[in-house]
C-alpha cells in the first residue's frame, strides 16, 4: 500500500543522508576515538571501504524483486505464514528497537547537556507527538520536509565546520598509526555498525523510489555524502579537541561546537549546531518508525499503516525508557553489543535473503 | 458558459401574464411598492396603440437613456407599429428586429423571477400588453468608485490602477492588460439573495485545465444566501485542510492578476468588491509583491530575503527571547546577560508571562488603531506603543528587553506584503511562545518541524503549497526567494501551467 | 473524532503548562563570575564571586555598593562545598559565564586533578574560562579585591591575561580542556599562570580601593608555575616564563632588553612576530630536540652609541639579540631539567611524533629521559623596523 507513494530520487538521497547522519553525529567521534585515538579518521575511511560492498548486497536483493519491500521479501522466501511471523518478529526487534534507541539518544542528550531538570519522558512524549503527526501525514510529507530541512541542517553544520577551523592544532593528528593497525580496525567497528549496517532498512523504501534505474546511484550518493559529513566531523574533532578529550566526552560534537569562537562575537552558538542534528535525528526516528509501522501494516495486510501510529508510538516511548537503565549501559551497548546485533540484521540476514532468493528463482527456472 | 439568471433559485413568481395591468400590479406587489422601482406606462403606436410598460430601478439606470429610448426608438417605429397593429399583426418580431436592436439584452423572457432579477440587476424591462414574453433592455449606469491606486498595495513604481466594485469595469481593466483572444471569461451568479456575478478568467492553452475545472466545480457547489465580498467565495471554495495559512491569494491590482494569469493561474473576480482572487496560491505568492518585478533584480532579491527574515522574526522573536533567557542563558554574551539580569530585578512576572502580556497588548493596540479615524490613527499607534511600553517599563511591570522584542516583532511582520499571511504569522507566534516557554529552543524547533510538516502537506487546488521549495523545482527558484532577471525566466511554473511552458525564446547572443 | 481531538488537546496543554522544569528566570540566578578553590586540612574551601548585575549595568549607573559579593564555604569535595553554600546564598548559582578559576598554591601542590574533575564533569561549565594559580593562599583574596575599570576582579584577571599574552608573553592562558589534555598526555607537563595580590588587602576589599587613583591593593600576574604530574612544584620568573613561551611557540608580540654591544646602555627590542619549530630525534637512546626560532624584531628604544644606518650594525645587533635569547632558553631548559625534572615544554610529545618506537620505550619514565635530553638551539632574528628615528639623541659630552 505504500508502494503507491512515490518519492523522487533526490528525495530518497536526502532521506539517506539524514538517516546516516542521524544521531550518529553526536557520539561517533568518541566511539571511534576510544579505540583508535587520533587515528579515528582512518577508522572512518576503513569503515567506508568495508561497507561499500554492503550497499551492493542490498541493491542486489532489491533488484531481484524491485517492487517488494523487505517484509514482503520475507514472505516470498519463507512462504506466507512463516514469512509473516518472521516479519513481525523482525520488525519489532530491529527497526522498532533502533527507533527506541535513537529516541533515547536524543532524550539523553537533552537531559544531560541542555535541560537537566526536564524529565526525559516528557521529551520523548513531545518528540513522538510530532513524529506521529508526521506519520499520519504519510511518507511523502516526511520526505518533502527533509528536502526542505536539509539545507538548514547542512548550512549549520557547514558553519560549525568553518568556524572551528581556526582552532585546529595539526599536531593532534600525529603520530599517525601510533599503535599500529589493530586499533584502527577496532575503531572502525562501531562506525560500520552504526550508520552502515542499519542501511538494510532502506530495503523497505527502495520500491517507492520513482526512477528505479537510478535508485542504486541515489543510495550510494546518499550514503557517501552522509559519511563525508561524519568523516569531516570526526577529523575536526580530533584536530581541535585532541584524542583524549574526544574519547572521554560523551557528546564530543557538542563539546566541539562549544569551542567556536570567532572574534569573540560568534561564540556560544552550540545550540544552533544542535539544531542541525536535532533535525537529522527527527528524520531518522521518523524513518525507523515508518519502517516498523508500514512493515506491520504490510505484513498483516492492513489497509493503512497510519492508524498504527499512536499505539506504536506509545510502545516506543515506553521501550525507549525501559530498555536502557543509564547512559553507561547505552555506551557500552553501542560499543560492544550493537555491532553484533547490527551485523546479524545488516549482513547475515540480507546475505541469507539473497541466497534464498537466488535459490528460489533458480528452482523456478528448473 | 453562463449560469443563466433565467434559472433563478428564488421563490417562484410564476410566468408573465398577457395582461399588462396584472404584470404591473405583480411587480409593485412583489417589490412592496418600493419607491425606487419605477414603472412607466407607455403606448406603442400612434393611432392604433398598444399599451406597454418600462420598469426599472432608479439609480441603477441611466434615466436619460430611458427617456431617449422611449421617445426616440419607440416613436421611431411608431408608424410601422401602428400599421401592424391595424393589420392585427404581431409586433413582437418587429420590435425585436428593428426597434430594440441596439438596447435589447434579452428577449423572450417568460419567467417572472428572471424578469425581476434582470430588473434588479440594473436593466430596464419592457412588457407589452397581450404578450407573455418580455424584453430586458440594458441601460445600466450607476455611480461607481473611480479607478484609484489600491490602498492595500501601493507601489513606488508601476501601474497605479486598482479594481473598483463593478465587475464589468474590472474585467475591462484586465482585458486592457492582456489583449489575447485566449483570455477567456466565464461568469457565474452566486448567492441567492445577492445574485452576485462572479467571473473567472483564465488563459486558454496555458492554464491547467484540471484547475479550471476544479474552480468551476467548487463555484457551482456554493449554496449560500449572500456573497458580499470575494472573501466569502474564498472561504467557500478553498481546500478543506485545517490550516492557519491562506491558500487563495487576493489582490486589488489588475497587473498582478494579469501576471498570474500568464503563469497559468485562474483569477476570480467578484462583483461588488475590488479584491480579486487568484487560484492556486502558493506560499511564495504571499512573499511576493507587485513591485518586485518593477524594480531591479538585485534590490528585489534583497527585499525578498528581507521579507523571509521578517517572517522568521515575526514568528520566532518572542519565543526565542523567552526560550533563551529562561533555558539557555549560556548563549547570551556576558555584558548582555548582566544587563538583562539587572533589568529583571524586581519584576513581578516571569519572562513568558511578560511576553504574552505585551504581545496581546500590542495586538489590541494594532486592532484599535485600524478602527481609529485616519488622522488620529497613525499618531495613536505610535503614541500608544511608545507610551505604553515606556510606562510599563517604568512602572516596573515588564523589562525593557521585552518591549524591544515585541516592537521588533510587530515591525517585522509588517514587511509581509500579504495581510492574510501576516495574520497567520501573528497567530502562530503564540503556540510557539508556549513551546519555547516549556521546552526551550528544542520546543521551538519541534514546533517549527511540525509547522514544516504541515506546510509540506498542504495543497492549494492540487498544487503542493511549498512549490518550488519542497518538490524542488530549480526553474521555480528563479522566482522564489530571489528574483532572477526577466531574461532568464524562460519557463512558466511547471506544476501550475501544464501546457505552453515556454515564456519566451532565448535570444541569440551577440 | 471530536472527542479524541479534545483529549489530545487537553493532554498537550497539560504537558506544556506543567512542563516547565528547566525554566529559570534570569533573576532567579546568582551570576558567578569567578571561583577560587583552596584546601585546608582535608576540607576544600570554595569561594564564589557573585556579581550584582544592577551595580555594573550601564543603565543603573552603578550604585554605591560593591558590584561583587563573595561567598565561601567548606566541604569534603567541591560539589559538597557548593551544595552546602546554599545555606548562605539566596538563589541558585549560575556558572555558565565564569571568567576565571583560581586554585591556591597550597592546593596545587597537592594535586589538581581532584579539583578539575568537577569542572569537566558538570555540564553547566563551559571551557572558556582561565585557570590560574594564586601564590600562597591568596586565592580567596584575589576574588575579594575590587579592581579599577573592570570592577569585577574575575573579569579583570581574564582581560589582563588576554592582553598580557598578546603583548608581553610571560604568561600562558590555559583553559580547561587544554589543561585536561595536557594532564592526560605523557609527553607534556602542565603549566599554569600564577598571580598574587599585593598591597593592603583589607583596604582592597573596600570600595575605597576604587576611590583613589593609586590603588592600595593590586592583582599582579606573575610568571608561570611548573607542574610535575598534577602537582605544582615550582615557579618560573619572568624571563624564564618568556623563554617557555618562545619554546612553545606562544609568542605573539613581546619585547626584551639587552645590553648594548659596546659601552653602557641598553637596547629594547619588540617582537613583531615569532615562530618556533621543534624537531625531535632519538640517537642512541638519547632524545634530541632541535629548537629553531625565527623572529622579526623592531627597535623600540635605544640608548646605545651605534649607527643604525649601517648594515653591519644591524647584523651585529641581530647576533646580539639571538645569543641573548639562546642563552636564556638554554638556561631555562637546564633549570627545568635539573631542578624540576618536568617536561613542561612538551618535548615528549615532539619525540613521540618523530620516533614512535623510541618513544614507546621512554614514555613510562619520560621525566628521567627528559633530564638527559640534548637540546640544540638556533635563533634567527631579523630586525625589520627601527621606528621613526634612525639614530638616538646623543648625549652631548659636557664641555669641561
Amino acid at each position: 500500500m505504500d508502494n503507491r507513494v512515490v518519492i523522487s530520487n533526490r528525495q530518497f538521497t536526502i532521506l539517506v543522508i539524514m538517516n546516516v547522519i542521524g544521531t550518529t553525529i553526536l557520539i561517533i567521534p568518541s566511539l571511534l576515538a576510544k579505540e583508535a585515538n587520533q587515528d579515528a579518521w582512518l577508522s572512518a575511511i576503513l569503515a567506508l571501504a568495508v561497507s561499500m560492498p554492503l550497499l551492493w548486497l542490498y541493491l542486489a536483493i532489491h533488484k531481484r524483486q524491485p517492487t517488494k519491500t523487505l517484509v514482503q521479501l520475507f514472505e516470498v522466501v519463507l512462504g506466507k505464514w512463516a514469512g509473516k511471523l518472521f516479519s513481525l518478529l523482525f520488525l519489532m526487534i530491529y527497526p522498532f528497537f533502533l527507533g527506541a534507541l535513537t529516541l533515547r539518544n536524543v532524550g539523553d542528550f537533552l537531559t544531560t547537556q541542555i535541560m537537566p531538570e526536564t524529565p526525559i519522558e516528557m521529551i520523548h512524549i513531545i518528540f513522538m507527538i510530532v513524529v506521529v503527526y508526521a506519520m499520519k501525514l504519510g511518507l511523502e510529507p516526511i520526505v518533502r520536509v527533509s528536502e526542505l530541512l536539509i539545507p538548514i541542517a547542512l548550512v549549520m553544520l557547514f558553519i560549525m565546520f568553518v568556524s572551528i577551523i581556526p582552532q585546529i592544532k595539526a599536531e593532534n593528528l600525529f603520530p599517525i598509526l601510533d599503535n599500529g593497525y589493530k586499533p584502527v580496525i577496532g575503531g572502525a567497528i562501531p562506525f560500520i555498525s552504526f550508520p552502515f549496517l542499519e542501511n538494510v532498512l532502506f530495503l523497505m523504501v527502495l520500491p517507492s523510489v520513482r526512477d528505479q534505474s537510478k535508485v542504486g546511484k541515489a543510495l550510494f550518493k546518499g550514503v557517501i555524502i552522509g559519511w563525508a559529513i561524519l568523516f569531516l566531523l570526526i577529523l575536526l574533532t580530533i584536530l581541535v579537541l585532541g584524542p583524549y578529550i574526544t574519547a572521554s566526552k560523551v557528546f564530543p560534537s557538542y563539546t566541539l561546537a562549544k569551542k567556536i569562537n570567532i572574534a569573540e562575537i560568534f561564540e556560544r552558538v552550540e545550540i544552533t549546531i544542535a539544531i542541525a542534528w536535532f533535525i537529522t535525528s527527527f528524520i531518522r526516528i521518523c524513518f525507523y518508525f515508518y519502517c516498523a509501522a508500514a512493515g506491520i501494516a504490510q505484513t498483516l495486510e492492513l489497509k493503512d499503516y497510519r492508524n498504527l501510529s499512536i499505539p506504536l508510538a506509545m510502545m516506543l516511548i515506553v521501550f525507549s525508557l525501559s530498555s536502557v537503565p543509564n547512559i553507561s549501559f547505552l555506551m557500552n551497548t553501542d560499543l560492544r553489543t550493537l555491532p553484533f546485533f547490527n551485523l546479524t540484521f545488516g549482513l547475515l540476514l540480507p546475505l541469507a535473503l539473497l541466497i534464498m532468493l537466488a535459490v528460489k528463482s533458480g528452482m523456478r527456472k528448473q | 458558459m453562463t449560469r443563466n439568471p433565467a434559472e433563478s433559485v428564488n421563490d417562484n413568481y410564476g410566468l408573465i401574464s398577457s395582461d399588462l395591468q396584472e404584470n404591473i400590479r405583480k411587480i409593485k406587489q412583489v417589490t412592496g411598492n418600493s419607491t425606487d422601482v419605477l414603472v412607466r406606462e407607455i403606448k406603442l403606436g400612434v393611432i392604433e396603440d398598444r399599451k406597454a410598460c418600462i420598469a426599472y430601478v432608479d439609480g441603477l439606470i441611466n434615466s436619460n437613456a430611458v427617456d431617449d429610448f422611449i421617445m426616440e426608438s419607440l416613436m421611431f417605429g411608431n408608424h410601422a407599429i401602428s400599421r401592424k397593429l391595424q393589420q392585427g399583426e404581431d409586433i413582437l418580431q418587429y420590435l425585436k428586429d428593428y426597434v430594440l436592436t441596439t438596447v435589447a439584452l434579452q428577449e423572450d423572457i417568460k419567467d417572472f423571477d428572471a424578469l425581476l432579477n434582470l430588473m434588479l440587476s440594473g436593466n430596464s424591462i419592457l412588457i407589452i400588453d397581450g404578450y407573455i414574453s418580455a424584453f430586458a433592455l440594458s441601460m445600466n449606469e450607476w455611480r461607481e468608485r473611480a479607478i484609484t491606486e489600491p490602498t492595500s498595495e501601493t507601489v513606488i513604481r508601476g501601474p497605479k490602477e486598482g479594481f473598483n466594485e463593478t465587475l464589468r469595469c474590472n474585467t475591462a481593466l484586465i482585458r486592457r492588460k492582456i489583449k489575447s483572444p485566449k483570455l477567456w471569461l466565464e461568469t457565474f451568479t452566486i448567492g441567492k439573495m445577492t445574485q452576485t456575478s462572479v467571473g473567472i478568467f483564465y488563459m486558454d492553452g496555458i492554464a491547467n485545465e484540471k484547475i479550471v475545472e476544479e474552480v468551476r466545480t467548487r463555484l457551482n457547489r456554493i449554496d449560500i444566501d449572500s456573497i458580499l465580498d470575494s472573501s466569502y467565495i474564498e472561504d467557500l471554495i478553498q481546500d478543506e485542510a485545517i490550516t492557519p495559512f491562506p491558500t487563495i491569494y487576493n489582490t486589488e491590482r489588475p497587473d498582478v492578476i494579469a501576471a498570474e494569469l500568464l503563469e497559468g493561474k485562474v483569477a476570480i473576480i467578484v462583483d461588488g468588491t475590488p479584491f480579486a482572487l487568484v487560484v492556486p496560491a502558493l506560499f511564495v505568492s504571499f512573499l511576493h509583491a507587485a513591485e518586485d518585478y518593477y524594480h531591479r533584480v538585485d534590490i528585489s532579491t534583497f527585499i525578498r530575503m528581507l521579507r523571509l527574515l521578517g517572517i522568521m522574526i515575526g514568528l520566532l522573536a518572542p519565543s526565542l527571547y523567552v526560550a533563551v533567557t529562561t533555558f539557555h542563558p549560556e548563549m547570551i554574551p556576558r555584558p548582555l546577560l548582566f544587563s538583562l539580569a539587572a533589568e529583571r530585578e524586581g519584576l513581578p512576572f516571569p519572562a513568558f508571562i511578560e511576553a504574552l502580556l505585551m504581545e496581546i497588548t500590542f495586538e489590541i493596540l494594532r486592532e484599535a488603531s485600524i478602527r481609529m479615524p485616519r488622522n488620529i490613527g497613525q499618531a495613536m499607534s505610535i503614541v500608544g506603543s511608545i507610551v505604553l511600553g515606556t510606562a510599563a517599563v517604568q512602572a516596573g511591570f515588564v523589562s525593557p528587553a521585552i518591549v524591544i522584542v515585541v516592537s521588533i516583532t510587530a515591525i517585522a511582520s509588517f514587511v509581509i506584503p500579504s495581510n492574510d499571511m501576516a495574520v497567520s504569522v501573528r497567530l502562530l507566534r503564540f503556540p510557539l511562545m508556549f513551546l519555547g516557554a516549556s521546552f526551550g529552543i528544542f520546543g521551538i524547533i519541534l514546533g517549527l518541524i511540525a509547522l514544516a510538516l504541515h506546510l509540506v502537506s498542504l495543497r492549494s487546488f492540487g498544487v503542493p503549497y511549498l512549490t518550488p521549495f519542497a518538490p524542488f523545482d530549480s526553474e521555480g527558484q528563479k522566482d522564489g526567494l530571489i528574483r532572477a532577471p526577466i531574461q532568464s525566466m524562460i519557463f512558466r511554473p511547471r506544476l501550475i501551467a501544464r501546457q505552453n511552458l515556454i515564456r519566451r525564446r532565448l535570444r541569440h547572443r551577440k | 473524532m471530536n472527542r479524541r481531538r479534545y483529549l489530545i488537546l487537553l493532554l498537550v496543554s497539560f504537558m506544556i503548562l506543567t512542563g516547565c522544569w528547566s525554566r529559570k528566570e534570569l533573576n532567579d540566578y546568582l551570576l558567578v563570575s569567578g571561583i577560587a578553590v583552596d584546601k585546608s586540612g582535608d576540607q576544600y574551601s570554595v569561594t564564589v564571586q557573585v556579581t550584582d548585575p544592577s551595580q555594573i549595568s550601564k543603565k543603573s549607573g552603578g550604585g554605591g555598593n560593591s558590584p561583587i559579593v563573595l561567598y565561601t564555604q567548606k566541604g569534603k569535595s567541591i560539589s559538597d562545598a557548593l551544595r552546602r553554600m546554599t545555606t548562605i546564598i539566596p538563589r541558585q548559582l549560575y556558572v555558565g559565564h565564569i571568567s576565571v578559576l583560581i586554585i591556591s598554591e597550597r592546593l596545587a601542590r597537592e594535586g589538581i586533578t581532584s579539583v578539575l574533575d568537577y569542572f569537566t564533569r558538570q555540564v553547566q561549565f563551559r571551557t572558556d574560562f582561565d585557570i590560574v594559580v594564586a601564590k600562597g593562599s591568596h586565592a580567596e583574596s584575589a576574588l575579594k579585591i575590587l579592581t579599577p575599570l573592570e570592577m569585577v576582579s574575575s573579569t579583570y584577571i581574564f582581560d589582563s591575561l588576554k592582553t598580557s599574552q598578546k603583548l608581553l608573553a610571560p604568561i600562558k592562558i590555559e583553559k580547561l580542556d587544554d589543561l585536561y589534555s595536557t594532564l592526560e598526555s605523557e609527553g607534556k607537563s602542565a603549566v599554569l599562570t600564577g598571580l598574587e595580590v599585593t598591597g593592603d588587602f583589607e583596604h582592597g576589599e573596600k570600595m575605597d580601593n576604587l576611590k583613589e587613583s593609586v590603588r592600595p591593593a593590586k592583582i599582579n600576574l606573575l610568571g608561570l608555575t611548573v607542574f610535575k604530574g598534577d602537582r605544582l612544584v615550582g615557579w618560573l620568573n619572568e624571563d624564564e616564563s618568556r623563554a617557555f613561551n618562545y619554546i612553545t611557540n606562544n609568542v605573539s608580540t613581546s619585547g626584551f632588553v639587552t645590553a648594548c654591544p659596546k659601552g653602557t646602555g641598553s637596547i629594547t627590542y619588540g617582537i613583531v612576530r615569532s615562530k618556533t619549530k621543534l624537531k625531535g630525534s632519538v640517537k642512541d637512546g638519547i632524545p634530541h630536540i632541535n629548537i629553531h626560532i625565527r623572529s622579526e624584531l623592531s627597535v623600540d628604544e635605544m640608548a646605545c652609541d651605534v649607527d643604525l644606518t649601517s648594515p653591519n650594525t644591524i647584523v651585529d645587533l641581530q647576533r646580539n639579540a639571538s645569543s641573548y635569547l639562546k642563552d636564556l632558553i638554554r638556561d631555562t631548559i637546564d633549570e627545568l631539567q635539573s631542578k624540576y625534572k618536568s617536561d613542561i615544554f612538551g618535548f615528549g610529545a615532539v619525540i613521540h611524533r618523530s620516533d614512535r618506537k623510541a618513544w614507546k620505550q621512554m614514555s613510562s619514565d619520560w621525566d628521567k629521559h627528559f633530564a638527559e635530553l640534548q637540546v640544540s638551539i638556533q635563533v634567527d632574528m631579523k630586525i625589520r623596523e627601527i621606528g621613526a628615528v634612525v639614530n638616538p639623541l646623543t648625549k652631548k659630552e659636557e664641555k669641561e
